[in-house]
């Protein structure tokens, strides 16, 4: 009978010497999966879409240049003469969804586009290794020509997105693409082009990545004189923009335009500098209950 | 005599004062950074705290991620290029309690706590004073602080020196309930 007492008192002081452990390991860990986010810094890579979106309720109003090629020398200011620019706008409607409008010098084209997104990559546990999203577009170009209806003015690009943040520096971005000319200028080139563009980012710093893209199309569906576009650059963020300068072979600005009628090479310096400025405005404030 | 004292025995043995433990994952953590040109607020609903009070010790953790802010673009500044919630996913604070004061009976007690505060990988000594309730059923409490950012070794850039705040005022609530 004392036995039984003893043992009784004694148990639950024996239980005390665990309080030395963490408190919190008495808790079982959440297991819920976390989101990956900010895997670019915007939503261009440079001239690609990246799987980025614009948040909801936010207009990202963006001012993009391409300058003349380095070849023209010192006589143009090694192309700083001459300005090519494309003024968008995107906004965020839904946490996964955006649309994007834009219109370009490079043959007066107007461009408008949705992207979605419907998979994120998370970490933790029950992990999923990429982010998955689409982007649908369509630009118009509306260069005087009379013998041209409208429909022929318009090209389709379908591009499915496939990311990957590796590290806290490294993401990477595939975008299986097919861009659709409803007209084309001869018989050489096909409407239906299939392509891929390649993109990703480094990390230099918090605020500076060193960004690089190329944009290579399947042999034979474009004329030859083109080429697939290759860009190089750096994304530089202050507060609520985000600088993009770099350096490209492409001068268009929609996806029909730098993948396959890009026909400078970089070979013959002919390279473009060329920078893109991203502003964020809050048209919706969400609510936030603070004390 | 012997089953008299085998009772009382169960009963100091068994008497939920000795291991009262008391949890929420559901606690709250609100901060502001009040600068000259942009007011920069964020809250979090889960806050994880676990409190032994008979032991006087008491722990919180919280994901960085969950904190959500007005406008997003601060909300991925925040994670990105301040706290760095890649490499530093969560805040913690371990803590005791080094004075107790029973205020208003039967359940209000003013207290005094110290522990470690690690954000950002950076642990610094952090004393406070609050009151707590306590009852058998629940541990409900608030308590405000402020710290300075560079204490842990968050850089605020030049640039943006007058848009964030150098010290941050922080509001925590709690309310637990008994942990088995």
């Amino acid at each position: 009978m004392r036995f039984v007492f003893l043992l009784i008192t004694i148990i639950p002081l024996l239980g005390r010497t665990q309080e030395n452990l963490s408190l919190l390991s008495l808790l079982e860990e959440d297991e819920t999966p976390v989101k990956v986010d900010a895997i670019f810094k915007t939503t261009r890579i440079i001239n690609l879409p990246s799987i980025e979106q614009t948040s909801v309720g936010v207009l990202d109003i963006k001012i993009s240049h391409r300058f003349g090629t380095l070849q023209q020398g010192a006589y143009d200011l090694f192309g700083l003469d001459n300005a090519s620019i494309r003024i968008g706008a995107e906004y965020g409607i839904h946490p996964n969804l955006m649309i994007g409008l834009g219109r370009s010098g490079y043959e007066k084209t107007y461009d408008g586009y949705i992207k979605y997104k419907w998979l994120d990559q998370t970490n933790g546990k029950n992990a999923f290794p990429f982010s998955m999203g689409a982007f649908i577009g369509t630009s118009i170009n509306t260069l005087k020509n009379d013998n041209w209806e409208f429909t022929d003015r318009a090209s389709f690009v379908f591009q499915l997105l496939l990311a990957r943040k590796f590290s806290n520096q490294l993401s990477l971005q595939l975008s299986p693409t097919v861009i659709h000319r409803n007209l084309v200028a001869t018989s050489a080139e096909k409407n239906t082009v299939p392509a891929i563009g390649i993109g990703g980012r480094f990390k230099l710093s918090n605020r500076i990545s060193l960004n690089v893209e190329y944009t290579p199309v399947f042999n034979n569906f474009i004329a030859e004189r083109y080429v697939n576009s290759f860009s190089v650059g750096f994304d530089i963020e202050t507060g609520g923009h985000v600088f993009q300068l770099h350096f490209t072979n492409a001068i268009a600005m929609m996806e029909k335009g730098y993948f396959t009628e890009t026909y400078d090479t970089w070979n013959d310096g002919g390279v473009r500098f060329g920078f893109n400025i991203a502003r964020v405005f809050n048209l919706k404030k969400p609510k936030l209950e603070t004390y | 005599m012997k089953k008299w004292l085998l009772f009382l025995g169960t009963l100091v043995a068994f008497s939920p004062i000795y291991s009262q433990k008391y949890f929420t994952k559901k606690g709250r953590i609100a901060f502001t950074s009040d600068a000259i040109f942009e007011r920069i607020e964020a809250v979090t609903n889960q806050v994880v705290a676990v409190w032994d009070w008979e032991a006087g010790k008491f722990e919180f953790s919280v994901p960085i991620k969950s904190f959500s802010f007005k406008i997003a673009l601060m909300q991925t500044h925040f994670n990105e290029n301040y706290l760095e919630s890649d490499l530093y996913p969560k805040a913690y604070f371990k803590g005791e309690i080094i004075d107790k004061t029973l205020i208003e009976p039967p359940n209000l007690y003013r207290i005094k706590i110290k522990g470690d505060l690690t954000i950002h990988g950076v642990t610094q000594d952090i004393s406070n004073e609050t009151i707590v309730e306590v009852s058998p059923e629940r541990l409900k409490g608030e308590t405000s602080f402020s710290i300075a950012v560079a204490d842990y070794q968050i850089e605020i850039p030049w640039i943006v020196r007058e848009k964030v705040a150098k010290v941050v005022d922080i509001v925590v609530n709690i309310d637990c309930e008994p942990l088995n």
